[in-house]
This record gives structure tokens, sequence and C-alpha cells, in this order.
């Protein structure tokens, strides 16, 4: 019937105009306005009795600076030239981004947050309502940085910085690059979501130090539950990753450091680590065997690494002490009652019958963990016969 | 090649239908209709019920499911040119003289189907709607997303049932070959520690409950019992329908399996939309694409139209049948209001799962029991054709 046809045609033509009428949920990119990078602090005791929990800092970038590379007027300084950092204080974390909007002639945008820092003194009275606020935003993606910042949280988003246009950048290129080279675990909110809302997990996530106008990676902040309760250096969180089985670390400087500089510094190439759980005693015990490469990187010992015997006391040396660092590790840890090396998960998987008899919280820092290095070293180098090396037979 | 029906110059309406459907174009109705809305929620929704053993149950319902399905292309290709509003009296009536009997036992039974067909597809739409307003388009009011794709699945119902086997045939690749992708992509982030142990508190209870609720994540089989009539048979059909069967079943569990092995149980329950988000954490070396999760939900939006067209083509045809007159698109125009209806009737995403919960074990019903009894009384009563006489020839056009 061509009529019906005819009738058919015409409704959908019309039909389909509706679609050209362009998209509900246009936006500019000129309309919003987009954060990169966010903190939060504790807002410090005002003369007025203020009761606002928290201080938010974002930072914003200014399109108009960043665009090529010559805009810039005055030589294109980079650092807080291109960005504007503003804050607000709020009763919570949105709260005070309900507060900064009011202030803000655009809309705010958190679909670009690479990193957000959290300061440690709020860490420590936890966390949870902040989480629970970035959780339910479905701008905030699982895959950004979260650190903790030792002194106050705003200061990192003042870094002064030539290398990258936007600091946050430099921040994001830090955590991201150091997670890439294997020499931070890469931890992502996600990872720190996954371990606040499991009973087994302890969440852990980088920690950072920041002063007047730089930042630093510490190591890591261990969470119990949603409060913060520590923190171990870095050489520590190379050990646990070792451990982890999760990359090589930094460079380890082995030798004690007032020893006439007679010392030994070692990269670590790859690592591979078996773990054991011996469930049959009690308390439990557990055992990590970890294989481990390095290549010598500077060498002042008395030891001429040209030597096969040589190499086998040097490797032995190392052994002893990356062991002995990593029990001062476990040993940190269990005194915090922070489950990072994820034995308990382990313990689930395994052996769930015995995971669901005890308390894993109360049993954790009883286990008995030892340690025990294998290192092969690969490549020592050429430079071999300095004055204060003694050649061996 | 099939060569189709005669009278190709048919006009829109009315048109005589014939065995047009080829074995390969009925899979890819199975596999599409059954990669559907759920893909996104099956995981948590399984996951509550049973932690870790949720792709298990996946898995093992996905072969119940399989069963209940090949029952009911048995039970189709009994009946060529039949759907279920016709063999259904013939099975549970009179075989000869006037059929009151069955008209009367099986009237229920096939509105039943109906109503439930619409509603699922309701379900589907909304869910659709949720997804879209929470993560891409806040600002769009659900009801447009709604209407939107409703318009699409009744623009389906103007043509005949050949285009539908035909829109499948197109779009599976569209979605099958990208969901493999990225549901290989998604590895990354898996821990085996998460995975285990297998099956906590197992008992032999929870077991067989388990099965069925895995079983229930598989929804939209059961419209076979009205485009298996049209198919074609031939020596490959079966092997092509549980091959489309299977495929939908290997997604799942996989994406199920991945979605414990990278989040956990535990958070896994605290996420809305467990797939998305799985995908959201995917980092494609190189860096050429980042966000994947548009992709995803570009390829999603066909399967969902897939899903709800079909069924939707299915609810409308089969009330064809019943009134044995019209255009199949007077139906779509009757049903559409009513599916809108529905659809906006949840208050919000937690009434809308509990909504679809229901609609699994109402399938349970309609495509596991119901065809499952007609089966069995076609055989003892023989009624239909039996299996031998089943066969077309794959190069002959034979007058029927």
């Amino acid at each position: 019937m061509p009529c019906w046809r005819h009738f058919m045609g015409t409704i959908l033509i019309i039909l389909s105009l509706c679609m050209l009428a362009g998209c509900w949920d246009r936006q500019e990119l000129e309309e919003r306005v987009t954060v990169v990078a966010i903190a939060i602090d504790k807002t410090e005791e005002t003369a007025d009795g203020t009761q606002d929990k928290y201080t938010v800092t974002v930072q914003i970038p200014i399109p108009i600076k960043i665009v090529g590379g010559g805009g810039g007027e005055g030589g294109g300084e980079g650092g807080m030239d291109t960005v504007q950092v503003m804050s607000a204080t709020g009763f919570s974390f949105h709260h005070a981004l309900i507060n900064l909007q009011k202030r803000l002639n655009q809309e705010l945008f958190l679909g670009h947050v690479r990193v957000i820092l959290i300061s440690e003194e709020v860490a420590r009275e936890g966390v949870q309502d902040i989480i629970d606020s970035l959780r339910r935003d479905q701008q905030i993606r699982r895959l950004l940085w979260l650190a903790i910042t030792k002194n106050k949280a705003a200061d990192g988003l003042m870094i002064k910085t030539s290398i990258e246009q936007i600091p946050a950048d430099y921040l994001r290129a830090m955590f991201e690059n150091s997670s890439r080279h294997g020499t931070m675990p890469g931890y992502s909110i996600g990872d720190f979501y996954i371990a606040l809302s499991s009973p087994i997990l302890d969440p852990v996530t980088f920690y950072t130090e920041t002063g007047e106008t730089d930042i630093a990676l510490n190591g890591l902040a261990l969470f119990k539950k949603d409060k913060m309760v520590g923190s171990i250096n870095e050489e520590a969180t190379w050990r646990l990753m070792h451990l982890l089985n999760l990359g090589p670390g930094g460079q380890i400087l082995i030798g004690d450091k007032n020893n006439n500089g007679r010392h030994l510094i070692i990269e670590p190439h790859s690592v591979k680590t078996k773990t054991k759980l011996l469930t049959k005693e009690t308390p439990i015990k557990a055992h990590y065997k970890v294989r481990l490469e390095v290549d010598i990187v500077e060498n002042s010992t008395q030891y001429n690494l040209h030597y096969p015997k040589n190499i086998d006391i040097v490797s032995k040396l190392i052994a002893r002490q990356l062991e002995q660092e990593a029990k001062q590790m476990i040993h940190q840890l269990q005194q915090y009652g922070v489950d990072a090396l994820q034995l308990g998960l382990k313990l689930k998987a395994h052996h769930y019958d015995l995971w669901k008899k005890m308390n894993w919280d109360r049993e954790f820092p009883q286990v008995k963990i030892d340690v025990t290095y294998d290192v092969k070293i690969r490549r020592t180098g050429m430079s071999g016969k300095t004055r204060i090396q003694m050649p061996m037979e | 090649m099939i060569k189709t029906a005669k009278n190709t110059s048919r006009s829109i309406d009315n048109a005589p239908e014939d065995k047009v459907i080829t074995p390969r174009q009925l899979g890819s109705i199975t596999a599409s209709t059954l990669l559907g809305v759920g893909i996104l929620t099956m995981s948590r929704n399984i996951a509550e019920a049973v932690d870790e053993a949720a792709w298990i149950v996946t898995l093992l319902g996905g072969l119940i499911a399989m069963f209940f399905f090949y029952i009911i292309i048995r039970l189709s290709f009994r009946f060529p040119l039949k759907t279920i509003a016709t063999y259904a009296p013939e099975i549970l009536g009179r075989s000869k003289g006037p059929n009151w009997l069955g008209k009367l036992l099986s009237f229920p039974l096939v509105i039943g189907l109906t109503a439930f067909w619409i509603l699922t597809v309701a379900i589907t739409l909304r869910s659709f709607g949720e997804v879209v307003v929470s993560s891409v388009l806040p600002n769009t009011p659900l009801e447009v997303i709604i209407i939107t794709m409703l318009f699409l699945a009744f623009f389906l119902t103007c043509f005949e049932i050949e285009v539908v086997a035909r829109v499948n045939e197109l779009i599976l690749p569209l979605i099958g070959l990208p969901l493999i992708a990225i549901t290989f992509f998604s590895v990354q982030k898996f821990k085996l520690e998460f995975i285990l142990p297998l099956w906590p508190h197992f008992s032999l209870k929870d077991f067989f409950a388990g099965i069925l609720l895995g079983s229930f994540a598989y929804i939209g089989y059961e419209i076979l019992m009205v485009y298996g009539g049209y198919t074609v048979v031939t020596r490959h059909t079966h092997f092509y329908n549980l091959l489309a069967f299977a495929f939908p079943v290997f997604i799942y569990t996989t994406i199920v399996l991945i979605s414990i092995g990278s989040f956990g149980v535990e958070e896994l329950k605290q996420i809305l939309w467990p797939t998305l988000e799985l995908i959201k954490i995917i980092e494609i070396p190189g860096v050429i694409f980042e966000r994947v999760e548009s992709a995803f939900l570009a390829i999603w939006m066909a399967a969902v139209f897939t899903t709800s067209a079909n069924i939707y083509y299915a609810a409308c045809f089969l009330t064809k049948k019943i009134v044995a007159s019209g255009p199949t698109y007077i139906y779509g125009l009757v049903y559409a209001p009513l599916v809108y209806w529905i659809a906006l009737q949840p208050q919000n995403v937690f009434s809308l799962f509990e909504w679809a919960k229901l609609t699994g074990y109402v399938s349970f019903v309609f495509s596991g029991l119901l065809p499952l009894l007609l089966y069995v009384l076609a055989r003892l009563r023989g009624i239909g054709l039996p299996p031998s006489a089943q066969y077309d020839q794959y190069d002959t056009n034979k007058e029927r």
C-alpha cells in the first residue's frame, strides 16, 4: 500500500529531523572549570570559631596560558603562572566544593582530576566520608592517584616547576612513572576503594612530604580501616614490593653509611618471590623466598668483583642486609597491625576454613614471618682493580 | 543459497510468512538477544548470592539454560510455520474436531508469555536509560532515552520476520568481536587471590539455588518459540544454535570471572555497574585509546537494541497470531505506551533491580518449565513432525 509507505516515510523524516537538534548534554569546553588536582586539609581554627571541617583546594589550569609554547607573556614561566589555585572550606568534602562553586563563574568539572592529596592530619581522623563522596561522583575515575601528605596538602599544589606546564601534571607523572618503573607500587584510588570495602585488606597509599616549593615521594601511608595509623619509608616500601612481587624497587645502598665511604650501590632488576604459609603451627608461620637479580652501580668496598669468590661473598652480604631490612619492615607493619603484605587475603584464598575460625586482625601481629633473599649479581661493571681492592689469590 | 518467499513484492502488511530464517540468522537472533542489558549488572547480582563462586554459577546456570534452549528449538522445529500460539492448543487439546479445550488451556500461557515479554522489554529499556543517564548523559531526561529506543523497537515491527533475522545477522559481529576484545583487555588487574576460595560456604542447597540463579541471567532465548518455526532446518541448525548460545555463556562467565578477580567480591557488591567500572580501569598500552568505556557503551547500545527489539517483535508477532488478523505493527503501536508506562514504574535503580530479579524468576516458568511441559506432551502424544521429518533440503525450494 503506497499510501501507507508515504505516510511512514514522512513521519520518519520528521522524526529524524529531531535528531539533528544535537546533544541534550552538550557542554562547551570553555563552559566549565576543569579541576586537575585536589588537596584536602583540615581547616585551621579561626577567631570567629568556624565549624568547617575541611579546606579543599583545587588546581585549575588556565587554558589561554597553556596553548602553544610561546603564548605566555613574560617568557612562559610554567609552574604557578598557568594555573589558578582556589580553596574553600566546608563541613565535608563535597560541602566545600559547593562553597567553591559559589565563587566560580562556570561549573566545576572533576572528570580530569588526576591527583588527590590528603593531609596526614585529615587521614589520621578517618577518610570514610571523603572516599564516600568521591565514590558517588561519576566523574571521579578509579585510576587517579591518592596521596597522603605529611604537612599541608595544599602546598603540594603550589610546587614550582618549569618542567611541566601544569604542576598537577608534574605530580601525576611522578606517581605514574614511579609505578611504571617499578620503584613504587602503583596503588591507585581504585585499589584504595577495594581495600576499604574488603574485610581482610588494609588500605595503603602513597605518602609524600611537601616542602615550600616541592614534593617528595616518601614511602607508603598505612591505614587501619579508614584511619591512617602510620607510614613506612621508601626503603621499607621497596622491601614490601619485593615480598609482594610487585617490582624491583629503587637502587639500594649496601653497607654502613659511616663506614669510610666503603659502600656498594646495587640496582635490582627483577624480583621473584615465593610465599609459603605454614598453617599447621600456631601462630601461623609465613615464609618468603625472594630471588633478586641485581647490577652493581657503585662499588667502593675492598671486594674486587672480577673474582667469582668475591661475588659470592658480596651477594651474601647484600642478602643479609636486605633480609634484615625486610624483617624491620615486617616488624613495623606488625606493630601498626596493618597487613600490607596481604597475608590475610592469601590465607582466606588458600585456607578458607582456617581463616574463618580466626580473627585475622588480632592474629596478624603474632604471625612469624621469615624472609630469605637469594641475590644474583648479574652485571658487575669492568672497573675493578683499584688500590683499595685487594686481589684474592 | 536459500531462496526465500516467492511473493517478494508483497506489501508491508499481511504478508504470509514462510521459512525465511537461515540457521545462521537464527543463531544470531539467539546470541544477540542474550547479550543484553544484563551484561552490566549480572556479576554483582550473582556475587551477592554466592560470593566467589559467581563465575562457576554463571557457567553452570548457562548450561542449564542451554538445556532449556535445546528443548525450545526441538519443540519449535516440530511445528514448522507455527508459533506457540498455534501449537500450544494442539498439544494441550484434542487433536480432532473443535479444539476448545486446547484453546482454553493454552490461552493463559500464551497471554502470560506475551505479558512477560512486555515486562522484559520495559525492564531492559529502563535499565538502558538508567545506565545512559547515570554515566554518560546526566541531563538528558530518562523518558527521552526510553522513547528513542522504544521507537527503534517499534520501527522493526513494521517489517517482516525476515528483516529481524537479517538485522541480527548484521549486528551480531558488531557486538561480538569488540566484546571479545574488551573482555580480554580487562584481564590486566586480575588477581588470583580474589577468586579463591572457589566456593566459600558450600552446601548442596546453595549449589542448586546458585545454579538456578545463574540461569536467570540468560533471559530472552524463549523468543525462539516464535522465531523457531520460520527457520530452514538443516543438519547444521542445531550446531549453529548451540554455538550461538555458548557464545553469551562464554562472554558472561569471563566477564564475571574477571570482575571478581579485579575488584574482589566485597568491592564488586558496592559498584552500581561493575562491568562498566571494569572497563574504565583498562589501560590499553600505547595510549592510543583512552576511556574505552565510551566505545563499550556504543557496542552495548546495539546489544540492548537487539535484545529489546527482538523480544518486542516476538511479543507483537505472537499477539498477531493469537488474534489471527492484522499486521504486526498495529500491535507494536498498542504495546508501545504499555511498555513505556511499565518502564517508568520503578522508583529508582534499586527497585528496578528488584523488578529485574522478579523477571528472572518468571523467566524460569516461561522459558524453562513451559517448553519442557509442551515438549514432553508433544512427544508422548506424537504431535508435530518427528525429528527425521524436520530437515529441509538445503538447496531446493520445496513447496509447502
